[in-house]
């Protein structure tokens, strides 16, 4: 028995949510809420068009940066959460492979990324792939998923790095290919930080 | 030394093999890793779901009699035949139309393995 991805997704689909008078929707253990792909997008296109050439690798890592720390405490309020706990649990017989299994289905589930796991060497190295991610709208002739690759080395570091909180930025995840650049699928690699 | 190939190269050989219509590769939680040739009939994420469900069971199975991992398994029907092997962590699934050249797939599929599996 492993994690199966098709049932954590129709299940958590149908969790009722509301959001609050402020906006922010309390479910899975954390605050979200729910704004257009645009926004998101046209954000970072934004900031990287005002953001001079010699400076723009920097500006990469800070977006990513930013995916990082939000995915390392939201990814750990959701493996936290009842939800998780009563749909994802139940299925989880290897241990942190299988939660890591579990938390892409919700990353699917929440339609950020349809993605889920190629490969896994335990605390070493993981392979994701993207088949459908909103970072990859537009072609705009670079890679732009910053949020994949920032909440995918938090996800990776919540697995086998030190416990929550001190556990951060062991590892970083390096895009491979992007649907935004012309690939069929979006591939990171996620691989222990120097 | 040659260089190693890549998933996609090695899938589009598997698929040369007379009689193999789509091959996929599934992660053992459903998920579609990667996926080539005609899926005809078949909703790519169905198949994938199928496969993880059939892996618990297989798995299970496994368990109960106390016998070693499974390393192929067929279903032959009327109108489709569905080949699966472990590569790695994954499954690789083959799809064919009917299971006439089915000896001819788990003989040519055999010598992929190897090459496939350090990928999943």
């Amino acid at each position: 028995m492993t994690v199966q991805r098709d049932v954590v997704v129709k299940q958590l689909a149908d969790i009722q949510i509301e959001s609050t008078d402020e906006g922010l929707i309390p479910a899975y253990g954390v605050l979200v809420n729910m704004l257009p792909v645009a926004f998101w997008n046209t954000f970072t296109e934004r900031i990287l068009k005002a953001i001079p050439d010699e400076r723009r690798a920097e500006l990469e890592e800070a977006l990513v940066n930013c995916a990082h720390e939000c995915g390392y405490h939201t990814g750990f309020g959701i493996i936290n959460s009842d939800e998780f706990k009563s749909v994802v649990e139940p299925m989880v017989t290897e241990g942190a492979k299988d939660i890591l299994r579990g938390a892409y289905a919700v990353f699917t589930a929440w339609g950020w990324a349809k993605s889920g796991i190629v490969q896994i060497k335990e605390g070493e190295r993981m392979v994701i792939r993207a088949v459908d991610y909103y970072e990859s709208d537009g072609q705009p002739g670079y890679k732009t998923a910053f949020m994949i690759r920032g909440v995918s080395a938090a996800f990776f570091d919540l697995a086998y790095s030190d416990a929550f909180p001190d556990g951060i930025h062991k590892y970083k995840c390096e895009q491979a290919k992007g649907i935004e650049v012309g690939d069929p699928f979006g591939e990171f690699i996620v691989y222990q930080n120097e | 030394m040659l260089d190693q190939r890549n998933s996609t190269e090695i899938l589009q050989d598997i698929l040369d093999i007379p009689g193999a219509n789509a091959v996929v590769v599934v992660g053992r939680d459903g998920f579609v890793i990667e996926a080539v040739g005609a899926m005809l009939k078949f909703d790519l994420d169905t198949v994938g779901a199928s496969v993880a469900l059939v892996l618990n069971g297989t798995e299970r199975m496994e368990q109960e009699l106390n016998i070693a991992a499974f390393q192929t398994l067929t279903l032959e029907a009327n109108d489709a035949m569905i080949m699966c092997t472990p590569v790695g962590d994954a499954l690789l699934v083959i799809l064919a139309p009917d299971s006439k050249t089915l000896g001819m797939i788990r003989l040519q599929v055999k010598k992929y393995i190897p090459e496939l599996a350090p990928l999943f």
